[in-house]
C-alpha cells in the first residue's frame, strides 16, 4: 500500500516538525509519544506481502517501548520540575522551524545522491529517516533544559530506526533486538540522569551544567 | 454555455453571505445559544446600504474608493475560479498569478485606506494585515504551484475541476498537506480564530477589523460583502480538492458544491468555537507551518518528477 | 569459553547485590579479576573456537586488548581493597556490581565478530560506566556524568547509523555484517554507501575514544570520576572504542581504500595531539592533565594506524603501553587525592618529600607518559615516529614532534612543581601512608612499562605482528 505508506512517512515527519517548533515540555514528549506509534506502523506496511513473525514482533516492541513506555518513563524524570516550558532556548522556535524545513529539502537532495542498491517499496522513507535525524540534532543543539535534548535524542533515535527498518530483513532478530533493547535502557539512564539533575539544581537548564571548564 | 455562465456568476454573487450566516449558527450551536438567522448576513448588507457613510477630515478619495475597489478585486478574482463543473467565465493561461495578485491588490487597497484615516489604530491593523500577508501569500503561491505542478496546466480551470481527480490515489499524502496548507491560509486571510476574532470589541486584539473600523454606511456593506465572497473563494479552492467527485450534470454538481461549502463552513465555525485565538507573536510560526507543509510537498514533488 | 568468559562477570556482578560486607565485595571482585586474568592467560596458549554462530570469536587484535583490559582490571580491583574504607552500602553494592558488568561487556567488544554485536557492546560499556562516574554526587560529577552521557550515546547513534550504512554497502552481496565476511567481500561493497559508513562509524566511535574535536566529555568525565574508574576508562574503555576503529579499517585496507581512511585518522590524530597540548598548557587540576593527556596518546594511536605499515605495529605497542601508563597514573592521582583532599595542582607539593614512594611513582608515570627513553612508550612513540619518516610523511612528523615535546615540557611544568617544594601549612594534615593495594599495583604496572622498553618478549611480538598483519601492517 504505496500511498498508506507515504502518508505516515509524511505525518511522521510533520510530527517531527511540531516537536522542534513547540516549547512546552509536555507538548513534545507527548508528541515524541505519538510519533513512535506511528512510526512502529511502518514495518507492518513496508514488509505486508512478505511478514514474518519477527517482523510483527519488532513493530510491537517499538510501538509499546517508544510509544507508551517510553513518555511515560519521561514524566516520570520530570515530575519535581514546576517549569514546564523553555525559557531561554539557544536556536529560537522560527529559525528551528525553518531549519527545519531545510533539512527536510536537504535530505531530499542527499537521497536523491545516494543510490539504494535494492529497490524500496517507498522513495520518502531515506528522505524522511535523514530529516528526522537532522530535526533531532537541531533540538539537542538548539535547546538548554536536559529533558529537551533527552527528546531530541529520542528523535534522533527514531530517525535511526526508521532507516533500520530498510534492513530488517537483513540483519538476524538478535543484533535487531538488542539494538532496540540498548536504546531504551540508554534513555532510561539519561532519564534517572535527568531525574538527577532537576534534585540537585531543582531546574534542568544545562546552562548551569558548565563550571567544569578550562 | 450561457447557463454555465448565469449559473457560476448567480452562484458567486449570490451565495456568499449565506456562509457567513452558516458559522454564526454553529458557533452558537456551541455556545448553547440559537444565535442569528441564517439569513443574517443579507440583512446586515440590507441595512447597510440605507445607511450614510460618514468620513473622517483627513480622508480623501482613496478612503472613498478603496471598498468598492477591493470588492471588484475580489469578485474579479472569483470570477477566475470555476465553481463545481462550472467553467469560469474568464479564463486563461496563467491566470492562477492573477488570481494571487488580485487578492494582493484588495488587500493593498484596504490597507491604503486604512492608513489614510490618520489613526494610530487602523495603521496598526494595517501593519498587522501586512506582516502576516506576506508569509501567507508565499504560501499561496507555493500551494497553487504544487497543484500546476500535478495537474499540468496554470489555468485554475486546469486545476481544480478536471486535473487532480485521478490524483488522490497517487500523490495522495501531498494533497493533504496542500489541503491543510490552504486551510490554514483560509483561516489567515479570512481572520478566523485562531488568528484574528473576527467579533471582538477590543481594537488592540484586532487584525483585519480594526483596518475597517472607520468604514460605514455603504462602505462597510462593501467590505462586508468583500469579505464574504474571499471566504467562498478560499473555501471553494479547498473543497474542490477535498471532494473530487463528478457527475457532470451541472445542477446536481452545484448542489453538492453548495453542501460542500456549507460542511466547510461548519467546520470554520467548529474550529472557532473550540480554539482559541493565538498570541500574536504566535501567529507568525503558525504560517510558518503552513509553509513548510507546503515546501515539503513541493520537495516531495520535485523528487518524484526528476 | 568465550561466553563464560563474557557471562561469569555478569553473573557475579549480579549477585554483589545480594551479599553484605564491603570487604567480602571487594574480595568477590579481586577474585573474578583474577579468574578473568587466568582464563585469558589461557587463551595465550590455545586459541579458542568461534562459538555463538560465529558471533563471537578471538583474533589478534581482539586477544591483545582483552589482555591488557583483563591486566588493568585485575590491578585495578587490587587497588580498590585499600581505596574504600567506608562508602555507604547501596552505593559500594551499584559501584562493585556495575564494575563487573563493565568488565563483561568490555569483554564482548572484544571478542565480538558481528558488527552490530560490537556497537551493542560499546554502548553496554558507555551505560554501565554512567554510576560509577557518578559515585561521587557531587554537582560537578553531575555535569560530568550527563556530558558523558549525551556525547558518548550520540556518537553511538551515529557509530549505529554508519553500521547500517555498511549493511546497505554489502546488501547485495554480502549481506551480512560479520567481520570476516566483510574483509573477504570488502572489494564487493558499494563505494558511495561504504565511504558514508566509514566517516560516520569513524566520528562515532573517535567520540567514545576521546579524539578531538569530540573529546570533550573525556577531560570532565576523567577528573569526576574516582581515580581507580579514571585508570579503567583510560585504559580500558578508550581502548575498546580504538578496537572497533580498527575493525573498520581491516575493512578499509581489504577494500583497498586505506588512503581515504589514513588521511582521515592521521587528521583527527594531529587535531588531538594539538588541543591536547593548548590545554595542558597552565592546567590547574592534574587529574584534568593526565586526562588531557590520553586524548594526546589517542591522537598518537590514531597518527599510527593512519601512517601504516611499521606504524600500525608502533600503534599496537602503544595500546598496551599506553593503557599501563595511563593507569598508573591516574592510581598515583588517587594516591594523591587520598593524601591532599584536592585535586588542584597549586596544592599539591613537596610529593617527593612528604611521600617518597607516591612521589618516586609520580616521577615514573610522567616519564613514562611522555615518552621518556627507558619507558616503553618511548619505543612505541620512536616507532610510529619512523613510520612518518620511512612514508615521506614530513609535515606529519614534524608536527608530531612538535606536539610531542610541547606536551613533555608542559607536563613537566606542572609535575615537577607539584614534586618539589615544601607542602602548604594548611595540608600538614596526618596523612596516613598507603596501603600495600595502593602501592603494588602501580608498582608492576611501572615496571611492566619499564620491561617494555627494554624487551618485548616474542609471544607478544608474535600478537602484534599477526594484529598488524590484519591491517596491512
Amino acid at each position: 500500500m504505496n500511498v498508506w505508506l507515504d502518508a505516515i512517512l509524511i505525518l511522521v515527519v510533520i510530527l517531527g516538525l511540531f516537536i522542534v517548533s513547540s516549547i512546552r515540555l509536555g507538548t513534545m514528549i507527548k508528541i515524541f509519544g505519538v510519533q513512535s506509534m506511528i512510526l512502529g506502523l511502518v514495518p507492518f506496511l513496508m514488509y505486508a506481502k512478505d511478514m514474518e513473525f519477527y517482523i510483527i514482533l519488532v513493530s510491537l516492541a517499538a510501538i509499546v517501548l517508544r510509544g507508551f513506555i517510553m513518555p511515560y518513563f519521561l514524566f516520570w524524570a520530570i515530575r519535581h520540575v514546576s517549569e514546564r516550558s523553555e525559557a531561554s532556548q539557544v536556536i529560537g522556535t522560527g529559525a528551528t522551524i525553518l531549519l527545519s524545513g531545510l533539512s527536510v529539502v536537504g535530505s531530499f537532495l542527499l537521497a536523491s545522491k545516494l543510490v539504494f542498491p535494492v529497490p524500496i517499496s517507498s522513495d520518502l522513507v531515506i528522505p524522511s529517516s535523514f530529516s528526522l535525524i537532522i530535526m533531532g540534532f537541531l533540538l539537542l543543539v538548539g535547546r538548554t533544559k536536559a529533558i529537551s535534548q533527552v527528546v531530541g535524542y529520542l528523535v534522533l533515535e527514531n530517525g535511526i530506526f526508521l532507516f533500520a527498518i530498510l534492513l530488517l530483513k537483513k540483519m538476524p532478530l538478535l543484533v535487531e533486538m538488542g539494538i532496540l533493547l540498548d536504546l531504551f535502557i540508554a534513555a532510561v539512564v539519561m532519564g534517572i540522569v535527568v531525574s538527577h539533575i532537576s534534585d540537585e539544581f531543582n531546574n534542568m537548564d544545562t546552562i548551569q551544567l558548565s563550571t567544569l571548564k578550562d | 454555455m450561457n447557463v454555465i455562465l448565469l449559473l457560476h456568476i448567480t452562484v458567486l454573487f449570490v451565495f456568499p453571505p449565506f456562509l457567513l450566516g452558516f458559522i454564526g449558527k454553529t458557533k452558537a450551536f456551541f455556545a448553547g445559544r440559537i444565535g442569528p438567522p441564517l439569513l443574517q448576513p443579507y440583512f446586515d448588507l440590507y441595512k447597510l446600504m440605507r445607511k450614510a457613510s460618514v468620513y473622517s477630515l483627513t480622508a480623501n478619495w482613496i478612503f472613498k474608493a478603496a471598498p468598492m475597489v477591493s470588492t471588484a478585486a475580489i469578485l474579479a478574482a472569483g470570477i477566475l475560479m470555476p465553481i463545481a463543473s462550472l467553467k469560469p467565465p474568464v479564463q486563461f493561461w496563467g491566470d492562477i498569478i492573477l488570481f494571487v495578485y488580485l487578492f494582493a491588490f484588495a488587500r493593498f487597497v484596504i490597507v491604503l485606506a486604512a492608513l489614510d484615516t490618520g489613526s494610530s489604530f487602523e495603521g496598526m491593523g494595517a501593519s498587522r494585515e501586512a506582516t502576516f500577508g506576506c508569509l501567507s501569500e508565499i504560501t499561496l503561491f507555493l500551494n497553487l504551484t504544487i497543484l500546476a505542478l500535478l495537474s499540468r496546466s496554470l489555468s485554475l480551470s486546469g486545476i481544480f475541476p478536471g486535473g487532480l481527480s485521478s490524483s488522490w490515489s497517487l500523490v495522495g499524502p501531498v494533497l493533504i498537506l496542500v489541503v491543510v496548507s490552504l486551510f490554514l491560509i483560509l483561516l489567515v486571510e479570512n481572520s478566523r480564530i485562531p488568528i484574528d476574532d473576527p467579533d471582538t470589541h477590543l481594537e488592540l486584539t484586532m487584525i483585519h477589523e480594526v483596518m475597517v473600523l472607520d468604514h460605514s454606511g455603504v462602505d462597510l456593506a462593501y467590505i462586508f460583502y468583500g469579505k464574504a465572497v474571499k471566504l467562498f473563494i478560499f473555501g471553494s479552492m479547498v473543497v474542490s480538492l477535498i471532494f473530487t467527485f463528478k457527475t457532470h450534470n451541472l445542477w446536481i454538481d452545484t448542489f453538492f458544491f453548495i453542501l460542500e461549502m456549507i460542511g466547510l463552513a461548519v467546520l470554520i465555525g467548529i474550529v472557532e468555537s473550540t480554539m482559541a485565538r493565538l498570541r500574536l507573536n504566535k501567529v507568525p510560526y503558525l504560517l510558518f507551518s503552513a509553509l513548510m507543509f507546503s515546501i515539503i510537498g513541493f520537495i516531495i514533488i520535485l523528487a518524484r518528477t526528476i | 569459553m568465550l561466553v563464560f568468559l563474557i557471562s561469569f562477570p555478569l553473573m557475579i556482578g549480579g549477585l554483589v547485590f545480594i551479599v553484605p560486607g564491603q570487604k567480602s565485595r571487594n574480595r568477590i571482585l579481586l577474585f573474578t579479576a583474577l579468574l578473568h586474568s587466568a582464563c585469558i592467560s589461557s587463551l595465550w596458549i590455545n586459541k579458542p573456537e568461534m562459538s555463538l554462530n560465529g558471533f563471537l570469536g578471538l583474533d589478534a587484535l581482539g586477544l591483545l586488548i582483552l589482555s591488557v583490559i583483563s591486566v588493568l582490571f585485575l590491578m585495578v580491583s587490587f587497588y580498590l581493597m585499600g581505596y574504600f574504607k567506608n562508602e555507604s552500602e547501596l552505593s559500594h553494592k551499584i559501584f562493585i556490581g556495575f564494575l563487573l558488568f563493565f568488565l563483561s561487556f568490555m569483554t564482548l567488544v572484544t571478542v565480538s565478530r558481528h558488527f552490530g554485536l560490537l556497537l551493542i557492546g560499546i554502548e553496554a560499556t558507555t551505560l554501565s560506566s554512567v554510576p560509577l562516574i557518578n559515585f561521587v554526587k557531587t554537582r560537578q560529577s553531575i555535569e560530568a556524568t550527563w556530558k558523558f552521557l549525551m556525547i558518548c550515546l550520540i556518537g553511538i547513534a551515529l557509530a549505529l547509523l554508519g553500521t547500517y550504512f555498511l549493511a546497505v554497502a554489502g546488501i547485495n552481496n554480502v549481506q551480512s555484517l560479520f567481520i570476516d565476511k566483510l574483509v573477504d567481500h570488502a572489494k564487493e561493497l558499494s563505494l558511495p554507501w561504504f565511504k558514508m559508513s566509514v566517516i560516520f562509524l569513524l566520528i562515532g566511535c573517535g567520540t567514545k575514544m576521546g579524539l578531538a574535536p569530540m573529546h570533550t566529555w573525556l577531560p570532565d568525565a576523567h577528573s569526576q570520576a574516582p581515580s581507580p574508574i579514571s585508570a579503567l576508562l583510560s585504559g580500558c574503555l578508550l581502548n575498546c572504542a580504538f578496537l572497533s576503529i580498527l575493525r573498520v579499517g581491516q575493512i578499509c585496507h581489504a577494500a583497498g581504500q586505506t588512503p581515504f581512511f589514513s588521511s582521515i585518522l592521521i587528521l583527527l590524530g594531529i587535531i588531538s595531539m594539538g588541543v591536547a597540548y593548548v590545554f595542558i598548557l597552565g592546567q590547574e587540576d592534574y587529574k584534568r592533565m593526565f586526562a588531557y593527556s590520553s586524548v594526546e596518546h589517542m591522537g598518537i594511536l590514531a597518527i599510527g594506524i593512519g601512517l601504516g605499515g611499521v606504524g600500525i605495529y608502533g600503534s599496537l605497542l602503544h595500546v598496551i603501553n599506553n593503557a599501563f601508563t595511563k593507569g598508573a597514573s591516574f592510581l598515583v592521582t588517587g594516591n594523591l587525592y587520598k593524601q591532599y583532599h584536592s585535586k588542584k595542582v597549586s596544592e599539591v607539593r613537596g610529593v617527593l618529600g612528604r611521600f617518597p614512594v607516591t612521589g618516586i611513582f609520580l616521577l615514573a608515570a610522567f616519564l613514562a607518559v611522555s615518552g621518556v627513553p627507558l619507558f616503553g612508550t618511548f619505543i612505541s612513540e620512536l616507532i610510529i615516529l619512523y613510520a612518518a619518516v620511512l612514508g615521506h610523511h614530513y609535515v606529519v612528523a614534524f608536527f608530531y614532534c612538535l606536539f610531542l615535546a610541547l606536551i613533555f615540557i608542559s607536563i613537566a611544568e606542572i609535575i615537577l612543581k607539584m614534586l618539589q617544594g615544601q607542602p602548604a601549612q594548611e595540608a600538614v594534615i596526618p596523612a596516613p601512608r598507603e596501603s600495600l593495594s595502593m602501592i603494588l599495583p602501580i608498582l608492576l604496572l611501572i615496571l611492566i612499562v619499564l620491561m617494555l622498553g627494554f624487551y618485548i618478549p616474542p609471544f607478544l611480538n608474535n600478537v602484534l605482528l599477526k594484529g598488524a598483519g590484519l591491517l596491512g601492517g
